[in-house]
């Protein structure tokens, strides 16, 4: 069996890899893309499966498909990865299943999406469409900073930033939940407690066990097949009107949730993997 | 019948698109991508087909999703849009059918991309993925300029430049053909003709007439039939013994291509657009 990994960095995820896979007695032939070159004159990609862990969402993406055009299969898959890596491509496939997620709204022009926060309201959030890691995410509290983070990102985006993803703010009580699920079965959750609006990890703060049974388990899983399933970690928030799906991440980090968990969730993935491998 | 045309302005070509329109009973409405606000959780528009004219590729794309999932037909389908409009998943879908291209190489560093134009052998054409046909598109004759070109990428590109698309360059002087394919038929064909590598008419190309010849017409529709099929431009060139597809994309200089050809390529896209309505099916 040959399992391969496309990946940027060595991070702690991936050293998490790599020795769940070694204790099952598979090695993983390692990919830089850095270094990858995709020829498909020359080269036949002869792996049974390969699992991505790109940085990059864009060499994630364009890997994916190259890989998946010649026939190898890819956890996740390019599919996946186009959705859960877009948001507005997430709200719609969310929508799309009936799983109750924050309203959002596209606009194309500063004007435009300025209208649509004032008729929305204040406090609204405002995201890339493509980005992650919490990363130019903004909480917009009125008008004044509505035009001035407008500006920026008219002056200074590239044209990446011409799509305004706009969303509901959602109160939350000081905390998010992150749920992982793969192949369908959501192993487990952790609430990600922060001071700071933005409770991704990535940004610091605390964790802890959060239980699956109920509604974090379904509506997870729920999510993760309207993205078209795999390996996901999902993003829930507690609105006062309910658990609200708010965003699937395709490539997660998944380092400070093992030990509150009690759950291998490397193992998890290594076995996933070989599963697909087999099939 | 009630037609919206998605677009940013109004141009040469939207105006005789909408009066062809017109002239096959529509009722035209435009909606102007500049000041439209798409509410992703409930349907807020009533049309019977869209037809997307957006300048701006990524505008066209998110609009043509959500009018997809509202259940409205619309020309072209998303999935095409996103096809033609990226140069990588262009080339895969013509491959995959058999559609001759260029040999092509993908890399997202400059040290990988310039392993791969040394091994490729020089002159190498590299481009984004994205973007407009014209637009820094680079014929890259040896190492030195191959290295020049990638620092200045590093240095000033914004994140879609570490995306290295590579094609082997094709040498073929003064043939460079579009073709205009509106529902499995090459309509129009013009050759552009110029003394710039590029033969665009953006880089001073003049169009003339080219004879829509069986070979020409089955090579142009099964590279739309690649991309799901609707209305195409297919740029092609044509080397002593072999035709290669080069670019694709959304159908441009509609006008000039008219007059050039004496085809009424508005009227054919409008006549394609109202059996799209007729069928129905073929959108979903």
């Amino acid at each position: 069996m040959k399992i391969g990994m496309l990946l940027s960095i060595v991070s702690t995820e991936q050293k998490m890899l790599f020795e769940a896979a070694r204790k099952r007695g598979v090695v993983f032939d390692r990919m830089d893309d850095r270094r990858i070159v995709f020829d498909l004159e020359n080269h036949r990609y002869d792996h049974d499966v390969i699992l991505e862990r790109c940085v990059n969402h864009s060499r994630a993406l364009y890997s994916l498909k190259m890989l998946n055009a010649s026939g190898i299969r890819t956890v996740n898959a390019y599919d996946v990865a186009r959705v859960c890596g877009n948001k507005f491509l997430t709200t719609m496939a969310l929508v799309d299943h009936g799983v109750p997620t924050p309203k959002a709204r596209v606009a194309f022009t500063a004007e435009a999406a300025l209208e649509v926060m004032e008729s929305m309201g204040y406090p609204v959030v405002l995201k890339p469409p493509i980005g992650s890691w919490g990363r130019l995410i903004a909480r917009i509290n009125d008008r004044h900073a509505a035009e001035a983070v407008l500006e920026h990102k008219e002056v200074l985006g590239s044209y990446q930033h011409s799509v305004f993803y706009i969303q509901e703010y959602v109160e939350k009580p000081g905390r998010d939940i992150r749920s992982f699920v793969v192949d369908g079965e959501t192993i487990c959750a952790v609430y990600r407690y922060s001071d700071h609006w933005k409770t991704n990890t990535a940004l610091g703060g605390t964790t802890a066990d959060c239980p699956v049974d109920g509604d974090v388990g379904t509506l997870s899983s729920r999510a993760a097949e309207a993205v078209g399933g795999g390996v996901v970690a999902v993003d829930l928030l507690e609105s006062p009107d309910g658990i609200l799906v708010n965003e699937v991440n395709y490539t997660m980090e998944f380092r400070n949730s093992v030990q509150p968990t009690g759950v291998d969730i490397p193992a998890r993935i290594i076995d996933y993997l070989l599963k697909v491998a087999r099939s | 019948m009630e037609m919206g045309i998605v677009l940013s302005r109004i141009r040469k070509d939207e105006k005789r698109l909408i009066a062809e329109a017109e002239m096959r009973g529509f009722d035209v409405t435009t909606i102007d991508n500049t000041r439209q606000v798409f509410e992703l959780d409930r349907r807020h528009m009533d049309l019977d087909v869209v037809l997307e004219r957006c300048v701006d590729h990524h505008r066209a794309v998110y609009a043509l999703t959500v009018f997809g999932r509202w259940g409205i037909p619309t020309v072209n389908r998303q999935s095409v849009v996103e096809t033609y409009g990226d140069r990588l998943l262009t080339t895969l879908a013509l491959r995959e059918r058999g559609v001759p291209v260029p040999d092509m190489r993908l890399a997202y560093t400059p040290d990988s991309a310039l392993t791969a134009m040394e091994d490729m052998g020089y002159p190498v054409v590299l481009r984004p993925v994205e973007g407009p046909e014209d637009q820094l598109v680079s014929r890259i004759g040896d190492k030195y300029t191959a290295a020049t070109v990638l620092e200045h990428k590093r240095i000033l590109g914004a994140y879609h430049h570490s995306i290295f698309f590579m094609q082997k360059h094709v040498d073929a002087p003064g043939h460079d053909i579009r073709a205009y394919v509106v529902g499995g038929e090459t309509v129009a064909a013009v050759s552009v003709l110029t003394h710039h590598w590029i033969g665009t008419i953006a880089h001073g190309g003049l169009m003339k007439n080219e004879p829509v010849t069986e070979e020409l017409n089955g090579l142009a529709v099964s590279a739309v039939e690649a991309i799901g099929g609707g209305v195409a431009v297919v740029d092609m060139v044509r080397t002593k013994d072999a035709w290669y597809v080069q670019e694709m994309g959304p159908p441009s200089g509609l006008s000039d291509a008219s007059d050039a050809t004496g085809v009424n390529i508005p009227g054919k896209i409008m006549d394609y657009v109202a059996d799209t309505v007729t069928e129905g099916g073929r959108t979903s």
